[in-house]
């Protein structure tokens, strides 16, 4: 029965929400591990609330403001972070590029880590030695793909983290704002690979402040704010009601912003 | 900082020019077998799945240990030729610890290195342990990372410099005895025993670790204080029969002594002694695998 409707999304993501509990110490959190509750010395912060958004092949894009939600939200789909409650069902390999340099080491060479990451998803050294020219010229590297990462450029690290997380060949790619990084050339090579991604059928999900990509680009758009899911569909309806929560919070952030310096001036 | 780096990101893509024209660059070969997605084994299962990443991890550590000094690969044999210097004159000149039936300097130093060659690569391994996660913040935040083999790599890394500076004191018991004991063969028995000792303690300070970050500052105490109520720098029978006990329950003191009967004494191990450490060192092993997947994950959660 569910048959058709499974295979319609690649991702579901059914009641997710993570809790962080504010520890005052770090054995804190210790004691409650060991002890299962029972010792609570914790205060909570909500980063996400019931989240509930299916995810189709094509591009959706993880849009609001800072602080929102959406890495978080990003890194719960990647299965970095546990959510406190709810799932995750995740159809087909997937890679994700969160923040620069992915699970990058910096002592390791750039080879070292294309097969590392390449091993930690599964595929064998074998197989990614026999790609791994072909993610170096990708990534345009050059020579400094035997040095150690930490010598790279931010761009360079992101370049070589695209170029490994795409070439695996994964079902679902999650992309944090990592790629505003590259130069345009490399930006361009990013967006004409995601876009033939798009074209074979598979998930792209992407975190990112430029509208007009959202709009020119996306087959759905998740708008979050305050680790609540404000709107899900529509790309054009979802981008407009961005902007309008985006315009209030600037009214909001200008009258705070210039308020304690009136206060100021009037004490003088 | 997550502000900043949003903030920045938002300004480099204001810079992007939204045409995407021009040349379609050069697709990278795709990931061609049509192979099930491979699901994360849980439990122990996750270490023999992952055992090739172990693999390069161990290799890439032991090897890049010295990267970059000038002795090199040198240091795993100046390092415990030092100390077999510093303990010699020390505890056998001015201390006068005689071991084996014959004593003097020569047996003396055989003695303590074939027991602090072990000890070197058990509390290397500990004392690492405890920041092990904390060396690895990618692994942990970024990726989904098979975690219990990072501390599986302090563990090992270290054995494979033990191996190398074990076997060149096998070639110096060989030419300064003039005999050949066959129970060297019992060697892999006790370093198992080892390992699985060790990786039981690893995983449980490296979890520790992670919320405490104290561990690591008493490590260094607590393992000078465990070094010298083991056997190593005088013989076991030294110690005063109301401490004898110590040798029951302290497993280092056991396997110490058994490396020295299968290596300078021809004998095989103590069986009894053999069975009661090894025994030990499963429970350690089952208890710390235990404790640190239970425990790992929230370590993304405080890092």
């Amino acid at each position: 029965m569910s048959q058709t409707n499974s295979s319609q999304f690649k991702v579901e993501v059914t009641g997710v929400s993570k809790r962080y509990n504010i520890y005052d110490k770090p054995v804190d959190r210790l004691k409650e591990l060991v002890t299962r509750n029972r010792l609570c010395c914790h205060r909570e912060y909500w980063a996400l609330r019931d989240i509930n958004v299916q995810f189709p092949k094509g591009v959706t894009a993880l849009i609001g403001p800072n602080g929102s939600g959406k890495s978080t939200l990003l890194q719960i789909i990647a299965g970095v972070l546990e959510p406190t409650s709810g799932t995750v069902e995740r159809r087909g390999r997937i890679t994700a590029i969160l923040e620069l340099g992915a699970g990058f080491q910096p002592d390791y060479s750039g080879r070292e880590n294309v097969i590392l990451n390449g091993m930690i998803l599964g595929i064998s050294r074998e197989e990614m030695e026999t790609r791994i020219e072909s993610i170096a010229e990708f990534a345009e590297i050059g020579d400094f793909f035997d040095q150690p990462i930490k010598t790279y450029s931010s761009g360079m690290v992101v370049r070589l983290a695209f170029a490994t997380a795409v070439s695996v060949e994964p079902e679902i790619l999650l992309v944090d704002e990592a790629m505003a990084v590259g130069d345009q050339n490399f930006q361009t090579k990013c967006r004409d690979h995601i876009w033939k991604m798009k074209q074979s059928g598979k998930t792209i999900i992407f975190v990112t402040h430029d509208m007009d990509m959202v709009r020119s680009w996306c087959d759905q758009a998740v708008l979050l704010n305050g680790g609540q899911t404000v709107k899900v569909g529509d790309v054009n309806e979802v981008v407009e009601a961005f902007e309008d929560l985006m315009n209030h919070h600037d009214k909001v952030a200008v009258k705070r912003f210039t308020a304690p310096v009136e206060t100021a001036k009037a004490g003088v | 900082m997550a502000t900043s780096l949003e903030e920045k990101a938002q300004e480099k893509a204001l810079l992007i020019n939204n045409n995407t024209g021009g040349a379609v660059p050069g697709a990278i070969p795709g990931y061609s077998s049509n192979k099930p997605v491979e699901m994360a084994a849980n439990g122990p299962a996750v270490l023999w799945q992952n055992r090739n990443i172990l693999l390069l991890m161990v290799k890439r550590d032991s090897m890049g240990k010295y990267k970059g000094s000038l002795l090199g690969a040198l240091w795993p044999l100046v390092n415990p030729i030092g100390h077999l210097l510093l303990y010699t004159f020390l505890f056998c000149i001015i201390l006068n610890v005689q071991f084996g039936k014959t004593g003097g300097v020569g047996n003396f130093a055989l003695y303590l290195m074939s027991g602090l060659l072990p000890w070197g690569a058990f509390s290397e391994a500990l004392s690492r342990s405890s920041t092990i996660i904390l060396e690895y913040p990618n692994l942990v935040k970024r990726v989904v990372f098979p975690l219990p083999i990072l501390p599986l790599v302090t563990v090992l890394s270290p054995l494979v410099t033990e191996a190398m500076a074990f076997s060149m004191l096998l070639v110096a018991i060989l030419i300064s005895t003039q005999k050949f004991h066959a129970s060297v063969a019992y060697l892999p028995l006790i370093a198992l025993s080892q390992v699985l000792l060790t990786a039981g303690i690893a995983w449980v300070l490296a979890s520790l670790g992670v919320y405490i970050r104290d561990i690591k500052h008493m490590m260094a105490l607590l393992l000078s204080a465990w070094m010298y109520a083991t056997p190593i720098v005088y013989p076991a029978s030294k110690l005063p029969q109301e401490f004898q006990f110590l040798l029951w329950i302290n497993p280092m003191a056991g396997i110490v002594m058994d490396y020295r009967r299968v290596v300078l004494e021809g004998l095989p191990p103590d069986w009894p002694h053999y069975g009661t450490y090894t025994a030990l060192a499963v429970v350690v092993a089952i208890l710390g695998f235990k404790f640190f997947d239970k425990t790992k994950k929230s370590f993304a959660d405080v890092m």
